[in-house]
């Protein structure tokens, strides 16, 4: 027996010497950041002391087929790269659920949680080029947004000026293992909870835990043409899983079954959505993008946007941005429901690069606001209708309020008919300027930067809705070029809100932030950062950086 | 000497026609293939040197270098080609006097990149003067005559400069074929200076450096060659020109005359970019190099870095995500998209004091990056600023919105909170649950709530499709059997 195994071992040695060597590629990258600072209430008081460690680890190995001289033919890959987030600043109790202590419970927090950011193999140029591949947890970007699945893509490259690509799995979500809930849609508190928070989910019946969400989705592009790019996508992703519905138990009042909740359980849509987007260019003109979202649960265009650069220059482009948006949730979520109006904003910009060392830019627009009626006029309208047919009727009924469970629900009410009809709730807007201003020079060994920004509204609280302002100058220089790197940051912002004014401030802040890279395969990053506003006093923060990438 | 010269069997003015064509066809053309030149309109550019007005101790280029050209001698023209020191105020830019070149003797794609790219294309400095139109034109040399090693080029990297001791010196009075001790006759045409620039060029046998760094791109010139795309279709008419310069270097409009095609039309030309620039094992495009960052050009999908890019971003990624990652790892993305360590250039300096207001302003818009139930509503939570905070955590006695005579009740004041949850629904989730909304908006009975209908008059025609495709947000409010439901089912 003992002899077999010595056999075997050999025969695998000579195996794995004899076996031809392969120039695969390889890259173990990786980063570390430290962060220590205060969060304080927006009354001054400090409430949470944040201790976090963050640390990223990537492996990576390219071209496992071993031959990579040929630039388009088959190659194969492995990535993976995974996460802890820890915040050694919560607190007992915070996270893990004791049903006698729940006083400071937050429902799916954790101290350090750890996902996989992505980890998959991949094919390239398989069949000729006519087909690539990926098999894992992976990233798709277009037009639907940044979105995370494990499972398979499939890409089928023709000759005809298209691609078609199909993809199917599990969306990444929150409470799952080695997940993170920044791939979900919106609008669903959802995370992982152990046995004993199971059993008394109904006091968070808002909160879901997490839950395989099937997926799929196709895709269609146009493939080699390079002044042309427009694809159509199509993704559908599935709920699973328990959720309450009723968010309060049932009343005494309905007798038997009164004080439980109602779920709904199975399959059931969480997003079902289409895109098109279109970039395309004509290298002495200019470029032109555009594209759409629809919900196709939701029933609308959630997004859509067109923008158009005029190259009037080889140094200087114009152009013009608009955007259409319109939130929209998961289909669990009720926010759907609150959901009317889009906002829609509208910019030109001109971007130029006089010399080889200085460029800036600037864009000035407007965001718009919609709304179903009036905000300035509706009150008094709304206690017109409802009787008050005296400036002193009106002015009681602005000031006292009315009897609200009758003006929200009683469709006889005179209140509540204003409220529902369709004259009243003429679309309304407010509007807001928006400008950013953005310069950098740079020189052999360094560069400055500056950022600045207003977006404020007009008129009283009824249209306006705050302003922010401010900028950022912000340099870097080596002293000992190729190893040392002295950086700075000073920023100085103002902003009003009309809903709380009593948190109005002007701040100012500085960075300053060593660098230092004493080998080729990393460095470091320090930074102290000293934050000053009347609301909050003086706040600090230190944030250490080292990044890392060792490869052949 | 003289021994030398009697190798070669030309009378001596077709030996000096010869030899000027042949260096003039070398340099100018080496100059072309390599890459060199002044600006379009011949200004001096930062990425060239075409006249160093001193030069200290230069050298000829390597002999080993020198050694890979493996250019034929060009035939000798009839006559003698040079005449006076008149000449010599030719070959020193591109046109004579410095006049500007003509857009259509430029390279094609020089509308849109009128400078050939410093990353792609390294500055050189430039110590010869050649002219192309009498070495072409008048002496009727071809591009092969001088540049014959450009037809079976299979790299950028080959170097495509001809020998001059095979061609120069075929017309031209004297003998590079030891570089390290080049002889001159006695016409004109053979002094150093005759071609070499810079103060006493040639004295103690030295003559100002040309300095041509490799291009960092994959060239195969020999493919093109084959394709019959001649040198002018990526170089521009260089016989036209007297000094051909780096301006003549290609320009990547230009190559996507033939490489942006797809399908049969393609054949090779592929589009993809790691057809001509250098990649990484990954497979994204090497960005790095010794004069800068590689960085998409302006009239790319409108893709250049531009200092607002920051800001518009967003529409050329949604639109051509996959141009992205052609430079970029997903990481990259990542590191800001799915961040855990602020972005100092989009969250700037006590962002933490002003944040609520950029989120009721949209701007810049927190779902691109967070999770607002979960990234921004624990912390909400824990802070105690959110409806649902635990009891310890909350604010006793403080309030986030608006006193509730003008945020909640009726009639709808202009400071109603149903204006902001119209205006911007998601920053009220980021902080709100359901139960805080259903509180109020469910119906009265057995879900508790308020029964105040947050549905527009004519949604009942709209809600069929999402009851039947999940009825859960439905029942939030209503109960199964609410008659109010009968409309959706």
């Amino acid at each position: 027996m003992r002899s077999s195994v010595a056999a075997s071992l050999a025969g695998a040695s000579v195996l794995l010497i004899q076996a031809p060597a392969l120039a695969i590629d390889w890259e173990v990258t990786g980063d570390v950041a430290a962060q220590g600072y205060e969060v304080v209430s927006p009354w001054g008081d400090v409430v949470l002391g944040r201790r976090r460690l963050m640390s990223t680890l990537g492996v990576a190995a390219y071209n496992l087929q071993g031959d990579a001289s040929r630039p388009f033919g088959p190659s194969y890959s492995v990535q993976v790269r995974m996460r802890v987030d820890a915040d050694f600043g919560i607190r007992d109790g915070e996270t893990g659920y004791v049903p006698a202590d729940r006083a400071r419970f937050v429902p799916g927090l954790q101290i350090a949680p750890v996902d996989v950011m992505m980890g998959y193999v991949e094919g390239r140029n398989l069949l000729g080029g006519a087909l690539d591949f990926r098999l894992g947890r992976q990233y798709q970007t277009n037009v639907l947004g940044w979105w995370s699945f494990d499972g398979g893509l499939v890409r089928v490259n023709t000759p005809y000026y298209f691609a078609l690509e199909s993809y199917g799995g599990f969306e990444q979500r929150g409470g799952l293992p080695l997940s993170t809930s920044r791939y979900e849609a919106q609008g669903v508190w959802r995370g992982a909870g152990d046995d004993a928070l199971r059993q008394d989910a109904h006091l968070y019946p808002s909160f879901q835990f997490g839950a395989v969400a099937p997926a799929f989705g196709v895709a269609l592009e146009t493939s080699g043409l390079n002044w042309i790019k427009s694809r159509f996508d199509y993704r559908r992703v599935y709920n699973t899983g328990e959720a309450f519905t009723g968010q309060f138990a049932f009343p005494d009042s309905i007798g038997p079954g009164s004080g439980g909740y109602e779920k709904v359980d199975g399959l059931r849509i969480s997003s079902d959505r289409i895109g098109y987007s279109l970039s395309a260019f004509l290298d002495d003109v200019g470029a032109l993008r555009g594209g759409f979202v629809y919900d196709l649960y939701f029933g609308n265009i959630t997004r859509a946007f067109v923008s158009a650069d005029y190259f009037a220059s080889s140094k200087t482009t114009l152009g013009i941005d608009a955007e259409y948006f319109l939130p929209s949730f998961d289909a669990d979520s009720i926010f759907n429901w609150f959901t009317h109006n889009p906002s829609a904003s509208a910019m030109a910009r001109i971007a130029s690069q006089p010399s080889r060392s200085f460029q800036f830019a600037a864009q000035a627009g407007t965001k718009l606001w919609l709304t179903e009626g009036d905000p300035a006029s509706w009150a008094a309208a709304q206690c017109a209708a409802g009787g008050y047919a005296t400036a002193e009727q009106v002015s009681q009924c602005l000031r006292f309020g009315v009897d609200s469970t009758n003006a929200f629900t009683d469709p006889n009410n005179a209140l509540y008919a204003f409220a529902r009809s369709e004259e009243s709730r003429k679309s309304d807007l407010s509007a807001d300027l928006v400008a950013n201003g953005n310069a950098s020079y740079a020189w052999y060994s360094g560069k400055a930067d500056l950022r600045a920004m207003v977006q404020t509204g007009f008129g009283d609280a009824a249209t306006n809705r705050g302003r922010r302002a401010g900028g950022t100058i912000s340099a870097q220089q080596a002293i000992v070029p190729g190893l040392f790197w002295l950086g700075g940051r000073v920023s100085t912002y103002d902003w009003h809100d009309p809903l709380r004014p009593d948190r109005d401030a002007t701040s100012f802040g500085y960075v300053i932030a060593p660098e230092l890279q004493p080998t080729q395969f990393g460095k470091v990053r320090v930074e102290w950062e000293h934050e000053m506003n009347r609301l909050v006093g003086h706040r600090f923060r230190i944030l250490g950086l080292l990044t890392m990438r060792v490869a052949p | 000497m003289k021994a030398m010269l009697g190798t070669k069997r030309f009378r001596r003015g077709e030996r000096f026609g010869t030899m000027f064509l042949a260096l003039a066809c070398v340099l100018s053309l080496l100059l072309a293939l390599s890459g060199s030149g002044p600006a379009v309109a011949q200004t001096a550019t930062p990425a060239t040197t075409a006249v160093p007005s001193a030069v200290a101790s230069g050298a000829v280029p390597s002999p080993e270098a020198l050694a890979t050209a493996t250019a034929a001698a060009p035939p000798a023209p009839s006559g003698n080609a040079h005449t006076n020191e008149e000449d010599r105020s030719h070959g020193l830019q591109a046109m004579h006097g410095g006049a500007m070149v003509p857009l259509a003797l430029m390279p094609p794609g020089t509308n849109a990149s009128p400078l050939p790219s410093d990353r792609i294309f390294p500055p050189q400095q430039l110590t010869i003067r050649f002219n192309h139109t009498k070495h072409v034109k008048e002496l009727q040399q071809s591009c092969k005559s001088c540049h014959p090693g450009a037809y079976d080029s299979t790299r950028a990297s080959d170097y495509l400069l001809p020998s001059p001791s095979k061609t120069c010196d075929n017309c031209h009075d004297n003998d590079h074929s030891n570089l390290a001790n080049v002889t001159t006759g006695g016409e004109p045409s053979g002094e150093c200076s005759y071609c070499h620039l810079g103060e006493n060029a040639g004295k103690g046998g030295k003559v100002a450096k040309l300095v041509i760094p490799r291009p960092n791109l994959r060239m195969n010139h020999a493919v093109h060659a084959k394709r019959n795309i001649d040198c002018a279709h990526c170089h521009g008419e260089i016989a036209e020109l007297e000094l051909a310069t780096r301006e003549q270097l290609p320009r990547m409009a230009g190559c996507f005359q033939c490489h942006a095609k797809s399908g049969p039309a393609q054949g090779e030309a592929r589009g993809a970019c790691i057809a001509c620039h250098l990649a990484e094992p990954s497979g994204r495009l090497l960005v790095t190099f010794s004069t800068g960052q590689l960085q998409p050009p302006n009239w790319m999908h409108g893709a250049a870095h531009t200092a607002d890019w920051i800001e518009r971003h967003r529409g050329v990624a949604g639109a051509n995500s996959e141009l992205c990652g052609s430079c970029h790892a997903a990481k990259f993305c990542s590191d800001c998209h799915d961040g855990r360590v602020r972005p100092r250039d989009v969250h700037p300096s006590d962002w933490l004091s002003m944040h609520a207001q950029g989120a009721r302003q949209d701007n810049p818009r927190c779902s691109s990056c967070h999770q607002l139930t979960a990234f921004c509503g624990d912390c909400h939570r824990r802070v105690g600023v959110a409806r649902d905070s635990a009891s310890d955590a909350r604010l006793a006695g403080r309030r986030f919105h608006p006193s509730p005579d003008v945020w909640t009740q009726a009639p709808r004041s202009a400071m109603h909170h149903s204006w902001e949850a119209e205006r911007n629904i998601a920053a009220c989730v980021s902080c709100h649950s359901e139960r805080d909304c259903a509180a109020c908006h469910a119906t009265k009975g057995i879900r508790s709530g308020g029964g105040v209908n947050p549905h527009p008059p004519a949604f009942v025609s709209d809600c069929r499709t999402p009851f039947q495709r999940n009825p859960r947000p439905c029942l939030v409010c209503h109960t199964s059997g609410d008659y109010l439901l009968g409309a959706c089912r």
